[in-house]
């Protein structure tokens, strides 16, 4: 019987070196919601974020000012689903303000929109409370604000794009879009004119070609004006703040489709 | 029958066992049954902390310490566990602007992450942002569409990695999205990126035919799905012969389960995603039937 017995161990583990003969029974699936409800710790865990933690906690939680609403951070969907949203209106305009504030044109002319994406907005802003980590949150990245002055011809273009995409984070800027697929186009409160340039404002993210607004890249050329994107927003709640206000956000006639 | 009486069965009838495969499966030793259980994440951007309770969206969900105990809970109970991420481990809150990630990795290590893979935010402190904070990792970063010849991040980078569970082989190779136009140019420098299908269909295949992997995963973080002819996981599933399991990442999507889609074989590749922020975890259970074992249980049989 020991003869046949180490034979058949040897098949075996011959099988088990080459074993692509594997067979897929089953599959079973499940995402695991990380709900509050779920009441684990892990003290291993938590001890390492612990001094992380409260280094950061001391200048991020401090209260920067109030929000009168909520502002949702727009559905990442490829096929924006609404035209305007409060958040995008909050931080173009604010971008747009805090810009014109700090920009001194060569030219003297002062910028005339303001156009963002919202890939860049990153969080929510709740009703209430708006602390410096949630403008973090908001905007995490590095971005610089700048300036470009555009010809009329990548003007349209850009118009072209903010038209398509529907929903992107403008300000000083008038669109009606109408069923026939034309538009009534005004910026900064004048009819767009072909003939004319103009400056916008944006991201450095934006201004490279970011977000496949490739028409940018063609320019190539823009202004640094000095201000990160979330120094902006940080300086708007602040400036409300001194000023006696809660910050808000409303949506508008920015850009409305005609029926 | 019980097992004894099913061995002498055997015994008699000699090489019958072999049409009988399933039979002998459910009436012998649990061995021959391996379970894996494959636990992944993506998307995390730095989302240490459980959203606050007032957020909008997602209100007391996430949080790191969480996640951590329940992949300790699992793997209490799974003697088989892989957890992986498919990449943008970076951005998204202040711990990264502070910290540039070094708390994220030392996480993952502890909660003892397999493999992750490089998503375009990794990129956001640069190549020398992203090799800084590798020292805190304990895991490997994979990916082999991109092309890191000549910068600081050659040959910090593996291709893929095969990972030995109970007697099974499993290949995880890692996919990237193109750069260009996603991330500033001065933050990936030199990186090539190089169109993904035909090195994924080349990787999975040596996976799996040069390798002997039973289980192919690609680590992705080129999207879900897109309404434009970009590539996606789900274009990458349709075009791809040896793949059995695409974990994606990029597009933030949050599926009740994983899609399953037909390859150029007719096989069938799951794709599948877990949103983003440590929201949810993914898991995958596979239950795989060994040939090996099949012959363990026949030699038993020879024996008696």
């Amino acid at each position: 019987m020991k003869k046949p017995t180490f034979y058949i161990l040897y098949i075996i583990a011959m099988l088990f070196i080459s074993c692509s003969g594997t067979k897929i029974l089953s599959v079973t699936e499940t995402d695991i919601q990380l709900t509050d409800s779920i009441k684990a710790s892990h003290f291993e865990i938590s001890e390492i974020i612990e001094p992380y933690k409260e280094n950061l906690e001391k200048s991020m939680n401090e209260v920067l000012n109030i929000s009168d609403v909520a502002m949702k951070k727009p559905e990442r969907d490829h096929q924006a689903t609404q035209i305007q949203c409060l958040l995008g209106n909050f931080v173009a305009d604010l971008s747009f303000n805090i810009g014109q504030d700090i920009y001194s044109p060569k030219d003297g002319k002062p910028i005339d929109f303001c156009v963002l994406n919202n890939g860049g907005l990153r969080t929510s802003l709740p009703k209430g409370e708006i602390t410096r980590g949630k403008a973090y949150e908001l905007m995490p990245f590095e971005n610089q604000l700048v300036v470009l002055t555009l010809s009329g011809e990548l003007t349209k273009k850009l118009l072209d794009y903010i038209i398509s995409s529907k929903g992107i984070p403008v300000s000083n800027i008038n669109i009606s879009i109408k069923q026939n697929g034309t538009s009534n186009i005004f910026i900064n409160g004048a009819p767009f004119d072909i003939a004319k340039s103009y400056k916008v404002i944006t991201s450095d993210y934006l201004a490279n070609g970011g977000d496949k607004m490739t028409f940018f890249s063609e320019h190539n050329n823009y202004e640094v004006i000095g201000i990160k994107l979330r120094d902006a927003i940080i300086k708007h709640i602040e400036d409300e703040k001194s000023g006696g206000r809660n910050i808000t956000s409303s949506l508008d006639k920015r850009i409305i489709i005609i029926e | 029958m019980n097992r004894k009486e099913f061995i002498k069965a055997i015994g008699i009838t000699g090489a019958a066992i072999v049409v009988a495969p399933s039979y002998l499966m459910a009436s012998s030793s649990k061995k021959e049954l391996i379970r894996l259980t494959i636990l992944h994440t993506n998307d995390m951007h730095s989302h240490i902390d459980p959203f606050p309770l007032n957020d909008p969206k997602y209100p007391g969900l996430g949080g790191i310490e969480k996640r951590a105990a329940l992949i300790r809970n699992i793997r209490a109970t799974e003697e088989n566990v892989l957890l992986l991420d498919a990449g943008d481990v970076f951005q998204g809150t202040p711990y990264f602007n502070m910290y540039g990630g070094e708390l994220e990795f030392k996480l993952m290590s502890k909660m003892g992450y397999d493999a992750c893979t490089i998503g375009n935010h990794d990129f956001d402190n640069g190549l020398q942002g992203l090799k800084k904070m590798m020292p805190h990792a304990n895991f490997p970063f994979i990916n082999c569409n991109y092309d890191f010849t000549n910068t600081e991040l050659e040959g910090a980078i593996i291709p893929h990695k095969i990972i030995m569970k109970s007697g099974l082989k499993i290949g995880v190779f890692g996919i990237g999205v193109e750069l260009a136009g996603l991330v500033e140019k001065k933050n990936y420098g030199e990186t090539k990126y190089l169109e993904p299908l035909e090195i994924a269909n080349d990787k999975a295949r040596f996976l799996r035919k040069e390798k002997g992997c039973n289980l192919v995963v690609c680590l992705s973080h080129l999207g879900h799905s897109y309404h434009t002819k970009k590539v996606s996981d789900i274009v990458l599933a349709k075009k791809s012969k040896h793949i059995d399991l695409i974990i994606g990442g990029h597009t933030h999507t949050f599926l009740d389960k994983p899609i399953e889609i037909k390859n150029k074989s007719h096989k069938t590749v799951l794709v599948t995603q877990a949103g983003w922020a440590g929201i949810n975890l993914g898991r995958i259970d596979y239950e795989f039937y060994l040939k090996p074992f099949y012959s363990l249980a026949a030699g038993v049989s020879y024996n008696i």
